[in-house]
């Protein structure tokens, strides 16, 4: 399914506070999430039986998909031997990908702490994309980059070491990094939507 | 509310100068590509001399650059439909808000009056600043029309839009800019295609609960809240030297975002190796290591 965003955000956003005036008060978005206790066995490599597909059905224009990471999700036993939450896409099968973005979506009160690293069709790690190439796009972080032949899956995973502030000097995070949040893909397909 | 009137009236304002212009094409689609040189080395580029056309505007619609997107042009403004939007595509649209902006002309020539009164001179200082940016990338700077060195590849910049807008969430007015780049190689193929947006974002991101979708493409330098304005008497009549050191910075972090995408000489160069000389930490997979 593609999503194509409509932002009448100006005039909803008007629309919402007047809304929100006459109703109760919305929820507070969710905080930070500062541990991770998975609810499945966590192995010590990316499982790629159960990844999301990133073809469309008409693989054409822009695709996303957008992954909840949280207890429930695959989780793997990251470099610094903790537990993190992760998401395997499928590249795209059809059509002419030419650029992919993925990493976390920002919501107002966390995001998920974006580990992005391609595997080969055997499961062996292609490229890790370090955080510093990654760049505030719309409402994510995010490392766009072009799929080379023999890539075969790209997985967003949770960065414990950057949840636990010790990510590096100098990295101030768009909003609170967390172990659960939101990961994302999105292709960008040669031809146009029809 | 006087918020909800202004956001309408400007809808309305654009919408009827775009369809006054628009035409039938189909919104124009452009993925956008993270730079990659390929085989050749870069350590050079000519960039277009034009980079900075027209003046400032100071836009009275409250703008959130989430969504803009060089990929999918209709989604800007609301209320122009799909088509007007396509006329130029999504950057097309930002044009047409400006055009609309101009309407208002008394705002906009008292910036400009005020900008020029203080010699401000904003190609001056995006290229200035351009230069600094990609020399600390490692690449060397040619302007057309300067010099006959040839460089290794060409940037185009379009710099559509760059003033004071009306922020997000009832923060006041911050400088803003809006930039297309694109780098070729000397063979005339496209080695990166991107925008660069420079706004403030207001003080909560997202109004939507559950935050919304991944939004647009455009790499997004912040505005700090010190850069902020309360209204148009505050920007031309109060410091001076505050308006301008706001303006300036929308230039020059439109220039640090160009550089930024040339980052490293491409995504290629930076992402780390293969599983067999892979980095220290990298998770392993599969069988045999």
């Amino acid at each position: 399914m593609k999503t194509t965003r409509v932002p009448v955000r100006a005039l909803a956003g008007a629309l919402t506070l007047l809304a929100a005036a006459c109703a109760t008060a919305p929820e507070p978005p969710p905080g930070p999430s500062l541990t991770y206790e998975p609810t499945l066995p966590c192995a010590p490599h990316v499982s790629v039986a159960t990844a999301t597909s990133l073809t469309p059905e008409d693989p054409t224009g822009r695709y996303d998909v957008i992954t909840p990471v949280n207890a429930s999700s695959s989780c793997l036993v990251g470099p610094v031997g903790t537990a993190e939450g992760y998401v395997a896409y499928a590249m795209p099968m059809s059509g002419k990908p030419v650029s992919i973005s993925a990493g976390a979506i920002v919501e107002p009160g966390r995001m998920l702490a974006p580990r992005v690293f391609t595997l080969t069709a055997d499961g062996q790690v292609a490229r890790t994309f370090p955080r510093a190439e990654m760049m505030a796009r719309g409402n994510a972080l995010a490392v766009l980059f072009r799929p080379r032949p023999d890539e075969r899956y790209v997985v967003v995973s949770a960065d414990a070491a950057a949840v636990a502030g010790a990510a590096g000097a100098g990295e101030t995070p768009l909003s609170p990094y967390s172990y659960e949040g939101k990961a994302f893909a999105r292709v960008y397909f040669e031809d146009p939507a029809k | 509310m006087k918020s909800v009137h202004r956001t309408v009236a400007s809808a309305a304002l654009v919408a009827s100068v775009a369809l006054a212009g628009c035409s039938t094409s189909s919104p124009t689609y452009n993925p956008v590509l993270p730079f990659d040189p390929g085989e050749a080395h870069i350590a050079s580029f000519n960039v277009n001399g034009d980079a900075v056309a027209g003046k400032a505007v100071a836009l009275n619609a409250p703008a959130d650059y989430s969504n803009v997107a060089l990929s999918n042009p209709a989604i800007y403004a609301p209320g122009v439909s799909p088509v007007a939007a396509g006329v130029g595509g999504a950057l097309g649209v930002l044009l047409v808000s400006a055009i609309a902006a101009g309407i208002e002309s008394a705002r906009n020539e008292r910036i400009n009056n005020f900008l020029y009164a203080q010699g401000f001179d904003a190609k001056k200082v995006f290229y200035d600043a351009l230069r600094k940016e990609l020399g600390a990338e490692g690449y060397a700077m040619n302007v057309d029309g300067e010099g006959a060195a040839a460089a290794d590849a060409g940037l185009e910049v379009s710099i559509l839009q760059y003033g004071y807008q009306l922020a997000p969430v009832g923060s006041g007015w911050a400088p803003v800019a809006v930039a297309n780049v694109t780098a070729k190689s000397s063979a005339g193929d496209v080695l990166m295609k991107d925008t660069v947006v420079v706004s403030a974002r207001g003080a909560v991101p997202v109004l939507a609960p559950g935050g919304s979708g991944v939004g647009g493409d455009a790499l997004r330098m912040p505005v700090g809240d010190d850069l902020m304005f309360a209204n148009v008497d505050e920007i031309v009549e109060g410091d001076p030297a505050r308006s301008v050191e706001a303006l300036t910075y929308a230039l020059e972090a439109t220039a640090a975002g160009v550089a930024r995408l040339l980052h490293n000489g491409g995504i290629e160069q930076a992402a780390a190796g293969t599983a067999e000389t892979g980095p220290a930490g990298a998770p392993t997979v599969g069988g045999a290591q």
